[in-house]
């Protein structure tokens, strides 16, 4: 999942990074509300984590213009001051949910959480798919109620599959959205994880749970015959 | 540049109205005078013409003779301004009255019979003269040749005399006039103007420090003004008073967790893990009290000259604000309103007010919050203004009887498991009503949970 995040404080700004990072995001970073529009415009966002009180441009102006953009990805809003009217404010802009500083890490995480889960349209932290259940709260998958060991790369390209279940997934896209922008792109690590994940999940080749479309990418299904 | 004060705008204003004014009126009467001066010496003169032919006569070898004495004296005196001649039509003068020696007169023409004519003259000396002609003739005698031109002439010095004279008086007591008007239009502005001055006067002393509020009755164009230029000086002063306990509490209670943290690192071989612990819980506390203080500061209260706002707006803001947050809970957020409103109140305290209550409803709802706005009568003073009532009911565990009170108090919070926000909602929310003079009470909802009204004065 690809996270930006626009702050202007840098000591705030490398922390969510680092933060994020070890949370298994792919982080892209901006300091002002030019830099966040461009990558939220450029770059396949997943959902944006945006402090409102920006130099220049502000976070609600540049929520404003990316959403007139057509920019659809959730975004969380950080604000200094708790006035209801700034909440409101950038609620009304585009903005999906707020979050008043200083902040808890984890209030932080779990908030980006259910924000992906809430645009892949799902409202429990668990996603079920026949006898596989991701959490994606505790990262934990099980398989008929066995914890299975995924490591974070398999973890994450599993997310962003069955977020997407029944959606064709690139590998272009699948790698966009687990590495960050300067990350070396090379589409066969994918495939690697890919066919790491169809043993784990499907030891014995029965469910099928990740579909190769040739030349067009990946679809999570289940088939339920 | 500075505009020009009321005192002189109205000044100069009258005074292009009182000069328009007067100089029309002048102009008439002098024309006017002047007009009837002329008529009334014109029917003298045909007076004199009409007494000098009635005492003459023509004798047998056709020459005029005197038969009565003229009666008018100035005939007789000469220079006296008054004068006649009779002319024979052919040329030759008959008569002309004593009057005349020493006058110099061009000739006149002849008159046929019955003619009568006006003419402006001058005489030999330079001397306007209005002369009256008529051409007469004696008994049948009906031939040109044989008739008479009588010629009463007037000296005009004196009439122009006259006129000038009144002109003279007309001017001078309409100046009067006018300078009388400008000096009562003067006093009638100072009298006028005095509460506008006084109220200058108190503003000023304001500024100097030598008074808290303008001060005394004024006329009703200016109480308004007046009333709330005191109403912000008040405001003003509350939310100074307010800000400056706010930054002093602020100072104060920051103080006990910074000298928390400063003990746990001055005492020599705390471990990492005490030193985090207590670090946490202090930043925890101070966020406490920046967030109530800041919030509490940045309350607005009651302001002056304020538009009224509609709070449905704001209602519907807030509840459209709070679904997308709580999107994940389907939360069913009503809002019923009876009839159109209007609030005299900030909006930003409105939206602090409403955001805090309905997300308490939301966050502890089970899946519904109900915000209803009515108004409300004033039981105890039926002559006050009305109330607005502001309902939040939920449907979720609810505020017994013994929490409320602690409710209301600063950082109080409902539970200590981590959820979100900071319990300072209520406290807040508390805060605001008081400012605006409402009232807060905390019951159970028909739907089981908690019910919260807020009544404010409309």
């Amino acid at each position: 999942m690809r996270v930006l995040i626009v702050e202007d404080e840098e000591a705030l700004r490398q922390q969510l990074h680092q933060r994020l990072t070890d949370a298994g995001y792919a982080v892209d970073v901006a300091e002002n509300g030019e830099e966040g529009k461009y990558i939220g415009k450029e770059f396949p966002i997943d959902v944006a984590v945006v402090d409102i009180g920006l130099p220049h441009m502000s976070g609600i102006d540049m929520i404003r213009s990316l959403r007139e953009l057509g920019k659809g990805f959730p975004v969380l809003i950080l604000t200094a001051r708790g006035r209801w009217q700034d909440k409101v404010e950038g609620l009304e802009a585009g903005a999906d949910d707020y979050l008043v500083k200083p902040f808890h890490m984890e209030e932080l995480e779990a908030r980006i959480k259910a924000l992906l889960r809430r645009a892949a349209g799902l409202s429990q932290p668990t996603i079920t798919s026949g006898p596989i259940a991701l959490n994606t709260t505790s990262q934990e998958v099980m398989l008929n109620d066995t914890l299975l060991d995924l490591t974070a790369y398999e973890f994450k390209v599993l997310e962003y599959l069955m977020l997407h279940a029944g959606q064709v997934i690139s590998k272009t896209v699948l790698t966009e959205h687990i590495y960050a922008q300067d990350y070396d792109r090379d589409s066969n690590v994918i495939e690697v994880f890919v066919g790491r994940l169809r043993r784990k999940l499907d030891p014995n080749n029965e469910i099928k749970p990740i579909e190769t479309l040739r030349g067009r990418g990946y679809r999570f299904n289940i088939s339920t015959s | 540049m500075i505009p020009p004060s009321i005192n002189t705008r109205m000044l100069i204003a009258a005074g292009f109205v009182l000069a328009g004014f007067l100089s029309i009126t002048g102009i008439t009467l002098d024309r006017n005078y002047r007009v009837s001066a002329e008529d009334a010496l014109k029917e003298r003169m045909m007076i004199h013409l009409s007494v000098l032919i009635a005492s003459l006569d023509e004798n047998e070898q056709g020459d005029i003779h005197m038969i009565y004495e003229l009666p008018e004296p100035r005939f007789f005196m000469p220079g006296s301004g008054l004068y006649a001649k009779i002319i024979k039509n052919n040329g030759e003068i008959s008569w002309s009255s004593p009057s005349m020696i020493g006058m110099e007169i061009a000739s006149h023409d002849s008159y046929s019979r019955g003619d009568q004519k006006f003419e402006h003259i001058v005489s030999a000396a330079g001397d306007p003269l209005l002369s009256l002609s008529i051409g007469l003739t004696w008994g049948e005698h009906d031939t040109t040749n044989e008739g008479y031109t009588f010629v009463v002439i007037e000296d005009l010095e004196r009439i122009n005399q006259q006129i000038k004279d009144f002109r003279h008086n007309l001017w001078i007591s309409l100046g009067g006039v006018t300078i009388v008007l400008l000096i009562m239009l003067t006093l009638i502005l100072r009298w006028g103007l005095t509460p506008l001055r006084k109220a200058a006067k108190q503003i000023g002393e304001i500024e100097a420090g030598m008074h808290k509020e303008v001060e005394g009755v004024y006329p009703k164009e200016l109480s308004g003004l007046t009333n709330n230029i005191n109403a912000l000086i008040r405001i003003n002063s509350e939310h100074k008073a307010r800000y400056t306990a706010s930054l002093g509490d602020l100072a104060h209670s920051l103080k006990t967790p910074l000298a928390v943290l400063r003990g746990a690192i001055e005492i020599p071989d705390t471990s990492i893990e005490t030193l985090r612990k207590t670090t946490e819980e202090q930043i925890e506390r101070m966020d406490q009290i920046v967030q109530y203080q800041l919030q509490r500061a940045a309350t607005s209260g009651r302001t002056a000259l304020t538009a009224p706002i509609d709070p449905e707006r704001i209602a519907n803001k807030v509840i459209s604000a709070l679904d997308k947050v709580y999107a994940d809970k389907h939360v069913q957020g009503n809002l019923d309103i009876s009839s159109p409103l209007e609030l005299h109140i900030e909006e930003g305290d409105l939206m602090e007010l409403l955001g805090n209550l309905v997300d308490n409803g939301y966050k502890w709802c089970k899946s519904r919050v109900d915000v209803t706005l009515s108004v409300e009568n004033n039981k105890q003073q039926p002559n006050k203004k009305a109330l607005l009532l502001i309902e939040v009911a939920d449907d979720g565990p609810g505020i017994s009887q013994a929490l409320s009170e602690k409710v209301i108090q600063r950082g109080w919070r409902r539970s200590e498991e981590a959820i979100t926000g900071h319990g300072l909602g209520l406290s807040l929310v508390s805060d605001i009503v008081s400012l605006y003079d409402g009232e807060l009470k905390i019951k159970q909802s028909s739907l089981g949970g908690a019910l919260i009204q807020i009544y404010l004065p409309l």
